[in-house]
């Protein structure tokens, strides 16, 4: 926390605009895409099949015309971490008896059903920051909040308050930004005053606690205070939880967008066909 | 000041009893929404910066406090806005996660969901009487236990869906749930005393 | 609206506010009124200004006006109808619309439009006459090149401004701003004047609170409060004319009130007038000096003003020493993304002990970044910041830096983090190694500087008003003893006698102890009455350094820069342009030397008969 550039971390909102199809999709339609990709990603586990989702997912991030290393400089400082999760599933893995063990010294157990599990989170990851990064990028925030509204909209009829879910939402995301500077101003003014974060022995957990207070408390405190404000003035402008509005934006779907969803059903269909379908013959 | 002028007026004001009655509901619901969202602000905000991570001594070398604000969405607004603020947290970990098991939404999603809803029935349950040192002891276990039922879900998720040995997980949980758990507490405690104002009525301070 | 016209707009009855504050360790601020026994009424289309203390209640009677809060006794009508009613029936924002001070705190959305557009979904409005009246209201403000902006990037009066268009975009005919210039600087609190004005001539009912002269003078009616009651109920005119009551109400006397007073000793003001205006002023002299030519009051009569009076440091000579020097300094924020910023570009500076400097610019032209570094807060890369000899980029100094460079952020107010007072103020000198009955010693004297009691330590900080905890988060910084104070905006939206008192007590700072202090303001007027020097950024550069009288004596200058003139200036000036006369030089800064001037011009004119 040397230099106080907390906003630098703010990803969230980083929409670039460029002239691409995919930044011309409907951002209902690619958020259903979104959808059925992670779903993709997460379910199957074949690791074929999750190489070829994350040639796909690369292919699509390069015809979104953004550049590549945008979005790995989000996973860069996680690099360590993955890598210590990754000998962490390699040495820990529960595998079956007929895994092959490469290496075993003591309790060391380094097993082909280790390393391939780790072959295939590293995959999964990789294509779940291209999707993420993906959507992110070339969707504005007010599109996004916009389409998941529209998507959630079935639930209304489940007496899900859709409208109120998706009202939080854009509040949190606008308060996100705001909540930075905040914190940047608050980690300057007590440090001047002679904060210094991480002073108590390393053991006494309590006092290192008690030493992020200066800043946690009076963010908590004062984005709540700062809430209250805003409920005023939402309520000035006749704002009332559960009323019928209309909406200001208003979405409209083209021939590129059906044929986006009908080609991202096809490619997990067949995916799912392959897992699940041999099975069943 | 009690003229008898003053009296009459009170009269008055009887007049749109049901329409107060509806802007106050109105209100009430319209402010326990934005405080919901803006504790999931906050979630986010500590996901995305060193912030949410306080360096005490734990398995990764920090404990995390971005359960924090799901418990006091608990506290504060209630089972359902304790589940959102979850629900965005859970969200925001899958999203930008850097941990490999939380790129999967069954463990990076739904235990941050059952922190808020728990946190929720944990407090309901302690905090019935108006006490306030009662209070604050409430509000300590339930930051306990609200970041205790973040590593149990996490992990047992984990362990159903990752073929990750269960000695490895029940050590990660001691040495990195314990410390965490402690931390929440201290959090949840100070932050919901400096909000709402509750102090212990015969507290001097340090220099007194 | 037409069966309604009979109606005053508002009619307050007898009508008390009390906040409830179920904390029963304080039963005693738990009775206490915000409003006690108010009553008036607000006819439509009128100009109404509400001034008052800090904590005196104006907020409160606000929220009262639009239905936020409900009096506890007597009655709130909007147009005749219990305002509950609006309210509850949502007809409220196309009535009345209320602007807060806090750009930030007030927008929903993540964009500009949708943001507009806000109230006009809660109406109802059907598509398409949404999007011509949010164009219409952008339109309006001047913010209409901006609709896809997100709201954080835009500069404090913008953001502002696209508060007001959320509110009029429901068209509204009553608009209610509380302190909304009080965070802005000098060009985005013209606008929004200019904007009030605007509104008002177009025939909306405009109630501005404020804590500025300036903007009680452009209404036609003033309230004022005092400890939660309805102390006046006036024109701005009547008001000005108790110069005594003014300044027992907290108040300030403005110039156009001092040159009332003025005319009136010279028997100029028979009908009495509380206010009055530049072209007023020689509008008077012209007809009282019949077929005098007014030019004769040209003469270099004024040559033997005293430059505004200056106390130096008891001994300034041993100790003057550049405890500041800056040199060649860039900062750049954000650097390689996509909103890199460049807040610094060569700037070097100077600053002597003892010396008052004020640091002046517009938003964003850098202001906080330089405090940070006088503080040990930034190491300079490019540049070299040297601080009470200590070398600003080393890592080792920083420290030091820190203790023996106090630093009062913008908005201190909101920086408070322990549960009671004296732990808060205390904070500091525990950090840099006080022992308890050192840092008691300095928690004692810093509450003594800033006039809390020293009984108040063992207050909780939840229970302070703004005011008190600006006090507190400033106690808290003079209690490290620092010997240079770095002030950001210390002065925002504080009420005209709490301004005054902090302005003495810098004085009395840097009198008493030889502090170095150096603020950042919006008010033109202050650095005139405070500092020995004035840094003017604009764009991340230093395009000034010199004494106020120095720069002011160029006023084409100051006010290319986007600057308003002092107020005693800025109304000698208007006098010199309406009646064709040279500016004096030089020109007088603060109002008493104004006067002299002006009153020589009603002599000269005398004379001339
Ligand atoms: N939410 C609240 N709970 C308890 N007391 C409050 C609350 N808001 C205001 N008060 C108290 O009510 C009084 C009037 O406050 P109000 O905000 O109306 O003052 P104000 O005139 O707007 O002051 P300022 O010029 O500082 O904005 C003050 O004494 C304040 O401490
Ligand atoms: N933490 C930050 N991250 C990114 N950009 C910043 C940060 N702080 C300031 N900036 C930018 O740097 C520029 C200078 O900012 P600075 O806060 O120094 O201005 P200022 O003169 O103090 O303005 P104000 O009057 O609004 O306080 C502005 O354009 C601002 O947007
Ligand atoms: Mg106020
Ligand atoms: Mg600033």
């Amino acid at each position: 926390m040397a230099n106080f550039e907390l906003t630098r971390y703010i990803t969230i909102g980083r929409y670039v605009p460029r002239d691409s199809f995919i930044h011309r999709l409907d951002p209902r339609i690619k958020l259903l895409c979104f959808v059925l990709w992670v779903f993709a990603v997460s379910a199957f586990s074949s690791i074929i099949i999750q190489f070829v989702l994350l040639l796909l997912t690369t292919v699509l991030f390069l015809l979104a015309k953004l550049p590549l290393g945008y979005a790995l400089s989000g996973v860069r400082p996680a690099v360590p971490l993955i890598g210590i999760m990754l000998i962490f599933e390699i040495l820990f893995a529960r595998s079956g008896p007929d895994a092959t063990v490469l290496v075993h010294a003591g309790w060391l157990r380094v097993t082909t059903g280790g390393i391939a599990l780790a072959l295939l989170s590293v995959t999964r990851f990789l294509s779940i920051v291209w999707l993420v990064s993906l959507l992110t990028l070339s969707t504005s925030l007010s599109n996004l909040t916009h389409a998941l509204e529209q998507v959630l909209s079935p639930l209304r009829f489940a007496r899900i308050p859709v409208g109120d879910i998706v009202m939080m939402l854009t509040i949190a995301l606008r308060f996100v930004p705001l909540l930075g500077e905040e914190a940047e101003r608050l980690m300057k003014a007590q440090a001047a005053r002679g904060a210094d974060f991480g002073t108590a022995r390393w053991w006494q957990i309590i006092r290192r606690t008690k030493s992020v207070f200066p800043i946690l408390i009076p963010l908590f405190v004062g984005a709540l205070h700062r809430g209250e404000t805003l409920v005023m003035a939402m309520e000035v402008r006749g704002y009332r939880p559960g009323q019928k509005r209309t909406s200001y934006v208003s979405l409209e779907g083209r021939k590129t967008d059906a044929i986006s969803l009908v080609a991202s059903v096809i490619v997990v269909g067949f995916f799912a066909w392959c897992t699940w379908g041999w099975h069943l013959r | 000041m009690e003229s008898p002028k003053r009296q009459d007026t009170s009269n008055i004001q009887s007049v749109a009893p049901v329409q107060q009655s509806v802007v106050a509901k109105s209100r009430s619901r319209t402010r326990s929404l934005v405080i919901t969202a803006v504790l999931a602000a906050i979630s986010i905000l500590l996901s995305l910066t060193p912030l949410g991570y306080i360096p005490v001594p734990t398995a990764a070398g920090n404990a995390t406090i971005l359960q924090v604000p799901t418990i006091l969405a608990a506290v504060l607004e209630g089972p359902l806005a304790g589940g959102f603020v979850g629900l965005v947290f859970g969200a925001s970990s899958f999203l930008h996660a850097s941990n490999v098991w939380f790129k999967d939404p069954l463990v990076s999603v739904i235990p941050r969901i059952l922190i808020g809803v728990i946190s929720y029935f944990v407090y309901a349950l302690l905090a019935r009487g108006k006490n306030r040192s009662w209070r604050l002891v409430s509000l300590l276990v339930t930051g306990f236990v609200g970041s205790a039922v973040n590593t149990i879900l996490v992990l047992g998720a984990v362990y159903l869906f990752f073929p990750v040995t269960f000695a490895s997980l029940a050590t990660i949980s001691l040495v990195q749930g314990l410390p965490e758990a402690v931390v929440s507490a201290i959090l949840t405690t100070a932050i919901v005393a400096a909000y709402l104002g509750i102090v212990r009525s015969n507290r001097k301070s340090r220099i007194s | 609206m037409s069966v309604n016209d009979a109606c005053p707009l508002f009619q307050f009855h007898h009508v008390d506010y009390m906040y409830s504050s179920n904390d029963d360790r304080l039963n005693e601020t738990a009775t206490t009124y915000a409003l006690r026994d108010v009553s008036f009424q607000i006819q439509q289309g009128e100009y109404v200004a509400i001034v008052g203390h800090n904590g005196s209640g104006k907020s409160t009677l606000a929220k009262l006006m639009t239905g936020l809060l409900s009096a506890t006794a007597g009655t709130v009508h909007l147009q005749g109808e219990p305002v509950e009613t609006y309210v509850a029936t949502g007809r409220l924002p196309q009535v009345v619309g209320l602007v807060f001070q806090d750009p930030d705190s007030q927008s929903v959305a993540t964009v500009v439009e949708e943001d507009v557009a806000f109230a006009l979904e809660n109406l109802n409005i059907p598509h398409a006459e949404m999007h011509e009246r949010v164009e219409a209201a952008l339109q309006r403000v001047g913010m209409w090149a901006y609709r896809m902006r997100e709201p954080h990037l835009l500069s404090g009066g913008q953001k502002q401004r696209v508060a007001i268009a959320s509110v009029i975009a429901a068209g509204p005919t009553c608009l209610i701003f509380d302190e909304a210039t009080s965070m802005l600087d000098t060009i985005g609190r013209r606008e929004i004047r200019a904007l009030m004005r605007e509104l008002a001539a177009s025939g909306h009912t405009v109630i501005t609170i404020t804590h500025h002269m300036d903007e009680v003078i452009d209404a036609q009616r003033v309230l004022v409060f005092d400890k939660g009651n309805l102390a006046m109920d006036t024109t701005p005119n009547e008001l000005f004319l108790q110069e005594e009551k003014v300044k027992e109400l907290h108040l300030e006397v403005p110039m156009q009130a001092l040159v009332a007073r003025l005319l009136r000793e010279r028997g100029l003001n028979e009908d009495n007038l509380g206010l009055i205006a530049p072209e007023e002023f020689v509008a008077r002299l012209a007809k009282k000096s019949v077929g005098a030519d007014i030019n004769a009051a040209s003469d270099d009569q004024i040559d033997d003003i005293d430059p505004p009076e200056r106390h130096t440091a008891d001994e300034p000579v041993d100790i003057v020493a550049k405890v500041v020097e800056v040199a060649h300094l860039h900062h750049v924020y954000m650097r390689k993304t996509p909103l890199e910023t460049q807040a610094l570009s060569d700037v070097s500076l100077t600053i002597d002990r003892g010396e008052i400097a004020a640091i002046v610019g517009a938003t964003g032209s850098g202001k906080s970044t330089l405090g940070l570094y006088l503080n040990g807060l930034y190491q300079a890369e490019p540049g070299v910041v040297t601080v009470l000899g200590l070398d600003g980029a080393a890592k080792q100094s920083a420290r030091q830096l820190r203790q023996r460079v106090g630093m009062l952020f913008q908005k201190s107010e909101a920086q408070i983090f322990e549960t009671l007072v004296g732990d808060e103020i205390a904070y500091g000198p525990f950090r840099f190694g006080a022992s308890v009955p050192e840092a008691r010693q300095a928690v004692q004297a810093a509450m003594e500087l800033v006039n809390l009691d020293f009984s108040w330590r063992d207050r909780p900080t939840f229970a302070l008003s703004g005011g008190e905890r600006r006090k507190v988060a400033t106690a808290s910084v003079l209690a490290q003893n620092p010997e240079i104070l770095v002030l950001d905006e210390p002065t925002a939206a504080l009420d005209p006698l709490a301004r005054r008192e902090l302005i003495q007590m810098l004085r009395r700072l840097r009198d008493e102890r030889h502090m170095t202090i150096i603020f950042v303001t919006h008010q033109l007027e202050e650095v005139v009455e405070l500092a020995d020097k004035v840094l003017v950024l604009d764009h991340g550069q230093l395009v000034l350094a010199a004494s106020p009288a120095e720069w002011l004596s160029h006023p084409d200058e100051v006010t290319a820069l986007g600057f308003d003139l002092p107020e005693a200036p800025a109304y000698v000036q208007s006098v010199c342009r309406a009646a064709h006369l040279p500016l004096p030089s030089p020109l007088p800064l603060m109002p008493a030397h104004a006067l002299v001037w002006l009153g020589s011009l009603c002599l000269r004119d005398k004379g001339g008969i």
